[in-house]
């Protein structure tokens, strides 16, 4: 399968300069509209096997800049349908692949966001995610038995988007594994117990408390600090101590500080600066760090990093989920907040 | 010698010593017909190092180059307690071959001169190099090891953690100085020197000494600007290959020319060792230089000061001592195990003479420098010259060393390096380009500055040693240079495709 | 001309690039269709767990080839397995048929036998090993590899858990700052029973090496607690061992105040230790004239032991005894007689934390609750 068949003819938009002070609308829509057009380039093709999460980025970033209508619905959608397990009810990344929890919730996403959850078998998904909750109330990410926090919060987004997380999971165990991660020095989370504390992985925490509704459980403050600390002087953010900073690593953080109601403990503005800077302004597209070569994952957490910030012209993203606003609220969902302090 | 040698060339160069080996190296590099000969059998000339017995030899031999040479074998002062390392000198000559006794050791600063050459050259692809373990200074007639980095800031016993804070800091403000954020209050220090700057940061006694003696490796007049110029070298040079600012050659020194030799021969360059020179003379267009009975001719030609036929000394004046060397092979390393950890460090000193005037460098090498047998250690003492007797020159810095710091010597040797005082690159009575021999100094900073200098002077408007290509980049003649062939995949690939081939040959395996 | 060579261009380079990724891309391909042909017809042999080496040496994240090679091995210990049990129901016949004298030369072939077969099984992991090795060499963050090296050992009654804590070593020299390298430790030095002791030494010599590696401050910070109980549990640690740790803390913010990972650790150090975990936080309370509840952040083993008093102008009245009424014994309930006058200023007090109370007017009880941050 191929991103081809999902892209619309492209009907063009105005000329923008070079300047990465300013977002380089156009050309990041065209990005994503051309992904994986070039019948056989060889980084989409070796990429497949996280192609349905390839989709969300794409179809969430165009979304989020108005522009979704350029992809072409019916036939993203016939991909999702046939990457569903017949057996487990998960989905794959592509045709030919396993059903893992990271695609099923893309997958999920996607249709949502589609409007299109009614196409495909939800019980089934249900099914998916249940039976790959442990004693202990950790996820697994497949029947082979890897544990992280990351499925944790795969599970309940999956189940709060089809609206099924009551009497499904054991929710109280999930909540109590996910605190057991909770690490004494920072507040923060890591993969599993005992594991340092990682931006990504407690974007998956907070995230998961914000979608269990247990936000209460987090020692806001002192994970705050530790968050805001991890802007450095170019603006951008690392995902942990020492490191260097990276487009998506702001958005994990930025999404978790939003969730926490401390945004205002970071300077927008130099983060702004420096999501800009990682435009790729030949090409379209965001990189990891400024100069380096563009990718789909980094691009959608550039533009949803820059909806968080209120830039102009981009729709509201949820912290939470990762979604445009409007879906989130069609669903009828509510992800927990905490209130600006 | 061949008779098949050609006998026209672009460029002769006479000695193979490191700033000879390197203008070979750079004409040929830029497609310059080159010969390179030596006298001696050996590469590197002054700049070479020797197995132990060849060494010896060399001192008993006097040259032009290398003279006033001395050698004395010590009894093993060690007592019983451990027979299994009494060395003795017939011992020692046993495992001749295992030593590389540097005639000019030196270090080179991880950032240094020697460095960048040989990266953006390529030429490292020759080379090997080990991250010296200590840079050391006399504190109290104690050895140690100063703070390089700022693990060692952290770990060191010797600073208190307020010690650590001000050197943190002062080293900090070093290594900002010159940048936007240069804070006024050094301004002020301009055409002082750099000990009036180092008091007014109030940093304690110790650390004054660590920078002095280690860091900006200074002394009382050393300016404010060359101080702060040498603590930047040193700080610029640090966290890239080790623990300190400084590496050593593996296998001694003498490595280094031989590696610009290689890639003088990868681009054709010719060789001949054991050939001496017997006499130069030139027209306006062409040199001729008379060597084992056939003249060869060139365009240009690069002499070693030691190579110079006798003919032509004259020209270039008197040779005269330039450094006075010691050179020790002891059982037991200087400093305590801190400074010699898991068998021996390679370390440096920098030792000032009691009236401050005067400095020398020690280097020692244990194993881990390729250049010596195991339980043995080499420690080379060098000291600008001041007068024909290397020991004399060397009595106080070895007093500071060997008096107050139990040493097992087994062999101590005096030597002194000799060039010619008048060392210009072109003497206006002839077209011959002289290098200058061996100087004093750390890195080779001044070696390879004379290198680029006469070779600008032969080719104006050339690059100086551009990076080689790697040899998979070289396109081979008559191929296509954007063809794939089946060497240049990766060897997994290749063996997949391979293994595709076969299999597709018996299956339905759609291309 | 002499000495001259000829070097591509990059324009000559991009091109010769381009071809490789085709070749790359068509034996990725081809690999792929001949992989899933031979699943769907449940071949699960050697020349699958071929295959999929070659594609996964260049990318060690896809995760479908990782199942796949674990279905074959399980195949193959299926295998392994069915034989050894032949071989034992076999013995048994002929045990039976053989004489006394014969038995002997049999029970050895036997020993050999079954010992052949117990090394075509650890041979069997250990390719599996030593194939994630090499992924780990192209992508030292590859999860997928990470987990299947952990699954191959949870396969293996044998594992060699003290070999993985060396590779441990090794790796994190390579990377001090892999959090997968480090997840991997703590899971395989417990596997290996390694003494706490150690990995605080390891711990202590990777920040010798490099003071700013959170990691290891993060590992360390795992350990102490254990290693150096605090008996009033109002700090992380022994008051001894605290000063030691503030002290290496201190030097570490001395020599380079801009490092963020020791000012991270030093707040931990001077904090209340595992308060939030161990002590009782009031989330909500609420008392009636009969009874009062409390709730509390986190579980905690037994409210009774703590004072909780409720306090007024007039009179400090101990609540007491408490009872959990759930089991993670965060709520908790009291029957006690209580008299409540709704003029008066209450408090509650547990052990210290003193809280303001205020008047529900429907039916003039007291109650508290952290004010809401928190809203849907």
């Amino acid at each position: 399968m191929d991103f081809t068949t999902f892209v619309k003819p492209s009907n063009g938009g105005a000329t923008e300069s070079n300047d990465t002070s300013k977002l380089q609308f156009w050309k990041h829509v065209k990005y994503i509209e051309n992904h994986g057009k070039q019948e056989d380039d060889y980084e989409y093709c070796m990429t497949e096997f996280l192609r349905m999460s390839g989709i969300f980025w794409g179809v969430t970033a165009l979304d989020i800049m108005g522009q979704l209508d350029r992809l072409d619905r019916k036939s993203i959608i016939e991909f999702v349908k046939r990457c569903q397990c017949p057996s487990s009810g998960g989905f794959a990344p592509c045709e030919g692949h396993d059903p893992h929890m990271l695609y099923t919730l893309s997958a999920i996403q996607v249709l949502a966001t589609y409007d299109a959850l009614d196409e495909i078998d939800c019980d089934a998904v249900v099914r998916f995610v249940v039976g790959l909750q442990q004693p202990d109330g950790s996820f697994f990410g497949d029947k082979w038995g890897e544990v992280d926090n990351r499925f944790s919060f795969c599970a309940v987004a999956t189940l709060t988007l089809l609206k099924r997380m009551e009497q499904t999971i054991d929710v109280e165990k999930a909540v109590k594994f996910v605190m057991s991660c909770c690490n004494q020095t920072d507040g923060g989370f890591g993969s599993k117990p005992g594991a340092e504390s990682h931006a990504g992985l407690i974007y998956c925490c907070v995230g998961f408390l914000s979608l269990t509704q247990r936000l209460h459980l987090l020692d806001v403050d002192k994970l705050g600090w530790w968050l805001c600390e991890r802007q450095l002087p170019s603006g951008g953010l690392n995902g942990r101590p020492e490191k260097l900073p990276d487009v998506c690593y702001s958005w994990w953080v930025l999404s978790s500080l939003t969730i926490m109601g401390r945004l205002h403990w970071i300077s927008s503005e130099k983060l702004q600066q420096f999501i800009l800077s990682c435009q790729d302004t030949e090409t379209g597209g965001f990189s990891d760090r400024t100069g380096n070569m563009p990718d789909i994952f980094h691009t959608l957490f550039g533009i949803g990093g820059l909806s968080l910030l209120g830039h102009s012209g981009l729709k509201v993203i949820n912290p939470t989920l990762c979604m445009p606003q409007y879906i989130i609220d069609r669903l009828g969902i509510q992800p927990q907040m905490v209130n600006q302090a | 010698m061949s008779d098949d040698l050609p006998e026209e060339f672009d460029l002769i160069v006479i000695g193979t010593g490191f700033v000879e080996s390197c203008v070979a190296a750079a004409a040929s590099r830029i497609g310059k017909n080159v010969l390179h000969i030596d006298a001696n059998d050996y590469y590197g000339d002054v700049w070479s190092s020797f197995s132990l017995e060849a060494f010896i030899k060399l001192l008993e031999q006097p040259s032009n180059s290398l003279r006033n040479g001395s050698y004395t074998w010590h009894k093993s002062t060690e007592q019983e307690e451990q027979p299994v390392t009494s060395w003795t000198r017939e011992s020692l000559l046993e495992k001749s071959r295992r030593f590389s006794l540097d005639l000019s050791p030196r270090v080179a600063y991880c950032a240094g001169s020697l460095v960048q050459l040989l990266i953006q050259s390529n030429i490292c692809r020759y080379a090997e190099f080990r991250s010296l373990d200590h840079v050391c200074m006399l504190y109290n007639e104690e050895l140690v090891s100063v703070p390089c980095s700022r693990s060692d800031v952290f770990n060191t016993k010797t600073l208190t953690m307020v010690e650590k804070r001000l050197l943190m800091k002062f080293l900090t403000a070093c290594n900002d100085y010159g940048e936007d954020k240069c804070n006024e209050d050094s301004l002020a220090f301009r055409g002082r020197t750099f000990l009036e700057y180092l008091q007014a940061q109030r940093v304690t006694e110790k650390i004054a000494n660590c920078v002095m003696q280690a860091i900006a490796m200074c002394d009382a007049n050393t300016s404010f600007e060359t101080g702060m110029q040498r603590t930047q070298r040193f700080l610029g040079s640090l966290g890239r290959y080790g623990n300190t600012p400084f590496l050593f050659p593996m296998y001694g020194c003498g490595e280094l020319p031989q590696c610009f030799c290689r890639l003088c021969a990868v681009y054709g360059g010719i060789y001949c060792l054991k050939r001496s020179v017997d006499d130069i003379n030139w027209t306006d267009s062409e040199l001729l230089v008379s060597s084992a009975g056939k003249t060869l001719r060139a365009k240009h030609l690069v002499c070693a000061p030691s190579q110079l036929p006798a003919t032509l000394a004259t020209h270039f004046g008197e040779s005269e001592p330039r450094i006075s060397r010691g050179l020790f092979i002891t059982s037991k390393p200087l400093g305590n195990e801190e400074l010699n950890k898991g068998g021996g460090g390679v370390n440096l000193l920098r030792l000032l003479a009691a009236n401050g005037e005067r400095e020398a460098c020690l280097i020692q090498l244990s194993h881990y420098s390729g250049a010596c047998p195991e339980g043995l250690y080499i420690l080379h003492l060098t000291t600008p010259a001041i007068s024909a007797d290397p020991a004399a020159d060397l009595a106080d810095f070895a007093a500071q060393l060997f008096e107050t710091h139990a040493s097992q010597i087994l062999l101590s040797a005096y030597f002194t390096i000799a060039a010619p005082a008048a060392e210009g690159i072109a003497n206006a009575d002839t077209p011959i380009l002289c290098t200058a021999g061996p100087a004093y100094e750390q890195d080779y900073d001044a070696a390879i500055e004379n290198a680029r200098q006469i070779f600008s002077q032969l080719y104006a408007n050339e690059e100086f040693l551009p990076r080689a290509p790697d040899p998979e980049e070289i396109v081979v003649d008559g191929e296509d240079p954007s063809a794939l062939n089946e060497h240049s995949l990766p060897d997994d690939l290749r063996a997949q495709l391979q293994d595709l081939e076969q299999a597709a040959q018996h299956m339905d395996i759609a291309d | 001309m002499h000495g001259r060579v000829k070097v591509r261009t990059t324009e000559e380079e991009r091109e010769r690039k381009k071809k490789e990724q085709v070749l790359k891309m068509r034996a990725y391909r081809a690999a792929m269709t001949r992989i899933q042909k031979k699943r769907s017809l449940s071949e699960l042999d050697d020349e699958m767990l071929g295959l999929t080496v070659q594609i996964l040496l260049r990318n060690p994240d896809i995760n479908t080839l990782w199942n796949i090679r674990r279905e074959c091995v399980l195949r193959k210990i299926a295998e392994l397995e069915k034989t050894i049990k032949e071989n034992e129901t076999r013995d048994i016949q002929k045990v039976e048929e053989h004489s006394e004298g014969d038995k002997k030369t049999d029970d050895e072939k036997e020993v050999d036998k079954k010992e052949v077969l117990a090394q075509q099984l650890q041979s069997i992991y250990k390719t599996e090993l030593e194939l994630t090795e090499q992924c780990l060499m192209v992508n030292p963050k590859s999860y997928n590899s990470w987990h299947h090296r952990c699954w191959t050992l949870e396969q293996n009654p044998e594992a060699d858990w003290q070999r993985e804590v060396q590779l441990c070593n090794k790796y994190l020299k390579y990377d001090e700052r892999n959090f997968h390298t480090w997840d991997y430790r703590r899971y395989v030095s417990e596997k290996a029973s390694v003494p706490p002791e150690q990995e605080l030494d390891f711990c202590t010599d990777k920040i010798k090496v490099n003071f700013s590696n959170y990691s290891s401050w993060h590992h360390r910070s795992l350990l102490l607690p254990t290693l150096y109980p605090n008996e009033q549990q109002d700090r992380p640690m022994s008051e001894h061992k605290l000063k030691e740790e503030l002290e290496m803390v201190l030097t570490a913010a001395f020599t380079d105040p801009n490092d963020s990972s020791a000012w991270f650790y030093q707040r931990w150090l001077l904090g209340s230790g595992r308060q939030s975990e161990q002590s009782a936080t009031v989330a909500a309370f609420r008392c009636w004239p009969y009874k009062a509840q409390l709730s509390l952040k986190s579980s905690y083993p037994e409210l009774s032991q703590l004072t909780v008093q409720l306090v007024s102008e007039q009179q400090t009245l101990q609540l007491q005894p408490w009872k959990a009424v759930n089991s993670e014994k965060t709520q908790w309930q009291c029957e006690q007689v209580i008299e409540i006058e709704p003029s008066r200023d209450y408090f509650l007090d547990v052990a210290g934390q003193r809280k303001q109370l205020a008047v529900n007017p429907n039916d003039q009880s007291l109650y508290y609750f952290v004010p809401p941050h928190a809203t849907s």
